[in-house]
């Protein structure tokens, strides 16, 4: 509490200075930080704020949590969210855990099946540097607590493996708040008269010392841990020193101390080689140090994700400014023995020591005064600036956090085209498809699907998705990033064929931020898709560039919201690499080039002929589809009305046993999307079934689309299984034609007949299995049924039967077994058998099964039925 | 509102608040080692360099002030270490001196001086900062300045309605209401309670005014102002105030304290009381009791197993395993994280 006690200016210099002004060594003392306290008080150092104490509480508040509090608020998150995956690194010099938490889906792999870049945060090496713990956890907190925005943090959680430590000299960090107010003066080797040493101001860690402050004869012992790296250890004696009394003593040996093994071996968990960011945070002074080597990409590389970090950070209202020299001024293979130093040179990635604010009156700084001075403090012991005051903390921990965010998402990798569509504007088919799909850790394959080649002078809509969110809003607006400017949101498009550009009309492109794929919605992010207008001139020029059905590529040049140019072949996954980006090609096609290009990989048939309308799904879809090449598993898809459909697939599992998905789809022009994969389960076969043991479970998504009545394609992705992404292809060719629903929009089936019968029957006691029925053109009829055996393992059940009246007799119902889901099936692996027999007796709505099961442990039994679809097109009179 | 002569302040507070630069430089590189500068500016004798500046200060001369610390800020004859040194004493001197020592020119002089002798900075070396930051000293002197002027202000309002004092608070800059609340400890035991059932009453609506009933609250070792604030307050220093409040509270009144906050305040509030109350409470059954209803609650579990793990009764850690050990979603993951923190040598902090 201040009193305002005013000494006179005399006494004040003579209290005060005398010591010094004499010549003498400042007595050695105790000195504490107080609010208040007249400048002549040598037993404490005034700050001007009340000295934070830290607080026993995990929730972050405005002032400062002791390390029990940040450690129960990280362990607590480890077991509350789902982001938030700690691994104990090592220990201290006393013994105590060092943590690293792995923040995201902790898979390593990217939504898109890449592999997934590592970066590294450290903070708390220098214990007395408070900041720097509360922004790594108010980092960790971000990411485990954040919304699921589909957007920034979505996509780190998905795509990055972001990796703090947030107090990496532990035992240091409790010495500090065991002291929270007061330390030694008088002391230091170096600078006695203002630099306070142990208790709240100590930096290193405790090798030596006891946790006593009053036992001055050790207090000074410790090594200064970001001086005992690789490779500059012991080669700067002016900054680094060999005297353990020295602040920045550094150690015995390079990597002698526990605490740097362990932030050494944190990489383990990247993996090392994918590692594209390492950043040490300290305090105080507002600045970004880094080194740099011989690697010239990496010091451009590093200079600009800098200049991101701290064009970014001074857009929030505080507009702190964070300097940093250029690659220019910043000097080569010379070091202090840094962290920073180690990760430059030992992984080549962009590395830097970021000293939080406040700032330390450097003339860059200007007008702010430096210190705690620049939040309302006396400024009369620089060192003030390690203690930020409790009004700051929350501000500083949150802006630096969401900095840091945006860091990530840079090197996460450049953005690069996932998915175009080419939508006819009449109908709402796509006319074309391309998707590049993961191949392999490097490689990705550009699947393509023309239905129809693109006609001159026909309207079209171009939906384009990429693998990251492109765009930042503001207020729902499409803005630049704070920080960047307003080139990066332009987008260059233009179509040619050969070397010559085609008439194009471009419309302007309409980025995408409600969900629902092509062409309204985004992909998989907010803002990660756009859509724009195309149209072929129908004029001389490109009639007589084409000469005929031609192929022509449409090129992309598009910036991410940080100013990164995207990919110019997606083919090439790009990873960091040797100091920067491998696999991202400029407009050349040129690799190693950091800079990125138009992507002229999405090339199309166009044709000057006028082919009409493209196909669009229709009644007579409805029908059991299957790959030629994967004879053995497929489809049964029912159209149903209001553009819905319902899709069964039955497959397999990875052990050669029977599984089967279930889809409700929406019909989109030419194609049918199924956004939520259903795996069913917890029934069993016969009286044993409980429908409130079923469990449907979302594992994946599933689209199909057609060129024709008679032939399409299909895609499946299963990546909510928690045993990571699983996607494949298969073309579809048509099995069943259904009665009454031949190709070509056929009128309704008007009179009372069995044809009406097709589609889903189930017995609302059993619900969970059912029947999908097709009564064929030929008057027979199809059935399958999904079910479970007795173990509750998914089964399928099939036959052609025979049609007596309203009765349907199945003689002999098959079974499979023996291939294997996704790309390891087989057909020749399939081994089919006899199940046993079935009788359907359905009228309109209602009906019974009858079954006799000649596989054993399947008992006979009844099945009271009730419809549960009706395919559109078929009306059913009783 | 008694007037304040505030020229000087009024100008350097349009100083001292324009945006920051936002051009990118290189970094400052040091120009002097410490032990050199060091050396150099204790050759002259700063006592002697001081005297005629603080007598001319003292006698409020402002233009010979500030013509002695031009001249002396570019004599050659002196080392620029010896040269900074003197001008950054002398700066911090200034905030032991009545706020009329130095005027406007005096301190506008002061805050603007660009400190030339840098130092390599300890934390990194290859930067150079100023070892004599005048313009932090300038800085400080002037809060120190405007803190006092805050204490003057409030000291003349405070036999006035307590409306005008807590308007004029909020009217004030960040200095002036420290220099608000300084003031709260020499006014009467009836005023203070007068202010508070005012303050406290706003809390909810104006925020800035926690300090001031967090101040009061130590000052009257108020429970019921206690639990006000524990539900009401924000911003820094709530933690410290229920530390400092509770010292005069008998054992109900803290239990007490404690369950009205975390029955009634935001969760970040609620956690900070339990941190200050709950250690001291550990022994009570019914503390025991609220903390482990808490296990589950989804923003105050963690704060309830940290309290948790501090207790050295085996009976409470016998009870946290076992329902560690128990399908109980939520609260047994808290059980078994207050279990580990109980065995994680890392708890010690704070003890």
């Amino acid at each position: 509490m201040r009193r305002g006690r005013i000494l006179s200016p005399l006494l004040s210099c003579l209290l005060f200075s005398s010591a010094q002004a004499l010549g003498q060594a400042p007595p050695m003392r105790i000195v504490d930080w107080v609010e208040s306290a007249p400048a002549s008080d040598s037993g404490s150092i005034a700050l001007g704020y009340p000295v934070p104490v830290p607080v026993d509480t995990p929730l972050p508040f405005d002032g400062f949590r002791s390390y029990a509090g940040l450690h129960a608020r990280h362990q607590d998150l480890a077991v509350t969210s789902p982001w938030v995956h700690p691994v104990a690194l090592g220990e201290t010099r006393q013994g105590r855990t060092i943590w690293l938490y792995q923040l995201g889906d902790a898979n390593l792999h990217t939504a898109s099946g890449s592999e997934e870049q590592a970066m590294l945060t450290n903070g708390g090496i220098h214990a007395r540097e408070w900041q720097s713990p509360e922004v790594a956890t108010g980092i960790i907190e971000l990411l485990a607590l954040g919304p699921e925005d589909h957007h920034l943090l979505s996509y780190l959680r998905d795509n990055a493996n972001i990796l703090v430590i947030p107090v990496l000299n532990v035992d240091g960090f409790l010495q500090t708040q065991r002291f929270p107010a007061s330390n030694w003066l008088g002391t230091d080797p170096d600078d006695p008269e203002s630099s306070p040493r142990d208790g709240r101001m100590r930096r290193k860690n405790m090798l030596g010392p006891d946790e006593d402050l009053m036992t001055p004869d050790d207090h000074l012992l410790g090594v200064d841990l970001n001086r005992n790296n690789l490779p500059y250890w012991n080669t700067d004696h002016r900054r680094s020193s060999g005297d353990e009394n020295s602040l920045v003593y550094h150690g015995s040996a390079p990597r002698s101390e526990p605490e740097i093994k362990a932030l050494n071996r944190a990489v383990e968990h990247g993996p090392a080689a994918m590692l594209s960011m390492y950043t040490d945070m300290h305090s105080f002074s507002q600045v970004h140090f880094w080194v740099r080597n011989t690697n010239f990409r990496l010091a451009r590389q590093t200079e600009s994700l800098l200049r991101l970090f701290s064009d970014f950070h001074r857009g929030f209202p505080a507009g702190k400014n964070y300097a940093f020299s250029t690659a220019a001024n910043t000097p080569s293979n010379v070091g202090i023995g840094t962290t920073d130093e180690y990760f430059t040179h030992t992984y080549q990635v962009p590395s830097w020591t970021l000293e939080i604010e406040p700032s330390n009156g450097a003339a860059y700084h200007s007008p702010l005064p430096g210190s705690g001075a620049d939040y309302g403090g006396l400024g009369r012991n620089e060192h003030d600036g390690f203690i930020l005051p409790e009004s700051q903390i929350a501000r500083v921990r949150s802006e630096l956090a969401e900095t840091f965010a945006v860091a990530y998402y840079r090197q996460s990798g450049p953005a690069s085209i996932a998915a175009i569509n080419l939508l006819d504007e009449a109908t709402g088919a796509v006319v074309f498809e391309a998707e590049w799909d993961a191949l392999d850790a490097s490689n990705r394959r550009l699947h393509v699907f023309q239905a129809q080649p693109l006609q001159l002078g026909r309207d079209y809509l171009a939906w384009i998705a990429w693998d990251k969110p492109m765009r930042w809003r503001s207020d729902g607006a499409i803005t630049q990033l704070p920080g960047q400017p307003d080139a990066i949101l332009d987008v260059q498009l233009s179509v040619s064929a050969g070397d010559d550009t085609l008439n194009t009309l471009l419309g302007d492109p309409r980025w995408r931020d409600q969900p629902g794929l092509s062409p309204g919605g985004y992909q998989r992010y907010r803002d990660d898709a756009m859509a724009f207008s195309l149209r072929l001139s129908d004029d001389e020029t490109n009639a007589g560039l084409l000469q005929g059905q031609a192929t022509a590529a449409l090129s992309v040049d598009v910036f991410d919201f940080t100013g990164t140019r995207a990919d110019a072949d997606p083919a090439t996954v790009a990873r960091w690499e040797g100091g920067g980006w491998s696999g991202y090609e400029n407009s050349e096609g040129t690799d190693a080039t950091d800079r990125g290009g138009a992507d002229s990989t999405l090339q199309f048939a166009v044709t000057p002929d006028t082919l009409g309308d493209p196909f669009v799904v229709e009644p007579g879809n409805s029908s059991a589809w299957y790959d030629p090449e994967r004879n053995g598993e497929g489809f049964m898809l029912e159209i149903l009305g209001t553009n819905r459909a319902l899709m069964y697939w039955f497959t397999y599992d990875s052990n050669g046993k029977q599984n089967w998905y279930v889809a409700e789809g929406e019909i989109r022009g030419n194609r049918i999307l199924f956004p939520e994969l259903l795996q069913v389960s917890g029934g069993q076969f016969g009286p044993g079934f409980d429908p409130d043991d079923v469990i449907r479970t979302v594992v994946g998504s599933a689209s199909f689309i057609w060129s024709s009545c008679d032939a399409g394609a299909m895609e499946w992705v299963i990546d909510q299984q928690g045993s990571g992404r699983r996607q494949g292809r298969m073309n579809l060719r048509r099995l069943t034609a259904v009665m009454g629903l031949e190709c070509g929009w056929p009128e309704p089936l008007q009179a009372p007949g069995v044809a009406a019968m097709s589609g889903s029957w189930y017995d609302p006691a059993h619900s969970g299995e059912g029947y999908a029925l097709e009564v064929l053109s030929d008057q027979r009829v199809l059935v399958f049924w999904f079910s479970f055996d007795r173990q509750g393992q998914r089964r399928w059940f099939f036959g052609t039967g025979e049609i007596f009246g309203e009765s349907l007799l199945f003689s002999e119902l098959l079974t499979t077994q023996g291939a294997r889901f996704g790309a390891a099936f087989d057909p020749d692996d399939v081994e089919l058998s006899g199940w046993g027999t079935l009788q359907l007796d359905l009228g309109c709505n209602q009906g019974l099964a009858t079954f006799e099961p000649t596989e054993p442990d399947f008992p006979s039994g009844t099945l009271n039925l009730t419809r549960l679809t009706r395919l559109e097109g078929l009306n059913c009179h009783d | 509102m008694t007037p304040v002569r505030i020229g000087p302040i009024a100008l350097l507070a349009v100083m001292l608040t324009c945006l920051p630069a936002r051009a990118e430089r290189s970094l400052s590189q040091a120009n002097w080692t410490l032990s050199e500068a060091s050396q150099a500016a204790a050759e002259t004798d700063l006592l002697e360099m001081l005297k005629p500046l603080l007598e001319l200060a003292r006698s409020e001369q402002d233009q010979r002030l500030l013509q002695e610390l031009k001249r002396l800020a570019a004599d050659d004859s002196l080392s620029l270490p010896a040269r900074e040194r003197v001008l950054f004493e002398f700066t911090v001197s200034l905030a032991d001196l009545d706020r009329l020592a130095a005027g406007a020119d005096v301190l506008g002089f002061l805050a603007a001086y660009q400190s030339r002798v840098l130092v390599p900075f300890e934390d990194n070396r290859r930067l150079g900062i100023p070892l004599y930051n005048v313009r932090a000293a300038a800085a400080g002197v002037l809060n120190e300045w405007r803190r006092q002027d805050g204490a003057i202000e409030a000291m003349t309002l405070q036999h006035g309605p307590g409306a005008f004092w807590l308007a004029a608070y909020l009217s004030s800059g960040p200095a002036q209401r420290s220099g608000y609340v300084d003031s709260l400890d020499f006014m009467s035991e009836p005023s203070l309670q007068s202010l508070a059932a005012q303050a406290a009453s706003r809390m909810a609506s104006e925020p800035d005014l926690t300090p001031v009933v967090a101040r009061i609250a130590v000052l009257l070792a108020d429970v019921g102002l206690l639990q006000n604030l524990a539900v009401h307050g924000s911003g820094p220093g709530l933690a410290e105030a229920i530390r400092a409040g509770i010292a005069e509270l008998d054992e109900p009144d803290r239990a007490a304290l404690m369950s009205h906050a975390v029955l009634h305040a935001p969760a970040v509030n609620a956690a900070q009381a339990m941190a200050e109350l709950a250690p001291g409470l550990l022994h009570r059954d019914e503390t025991v009791k609220l903390l482990f209803d808490l296990l589950g609650n989804p923003d105050l579990g963690a704060a309830s197993a940290l309290a948790l793990s501090r207790s050295p009764n085996p009976a409470v850690r016998a009870q946290l395993v076992e329902l560690a050990s128990k399908n109980r979603g939520m609260e047994s993951r808290r059980a078994a994280l207050a279990a580990a923190l109980a065995r994680d040598t890392t708890g010690e902090a704070g003890r």
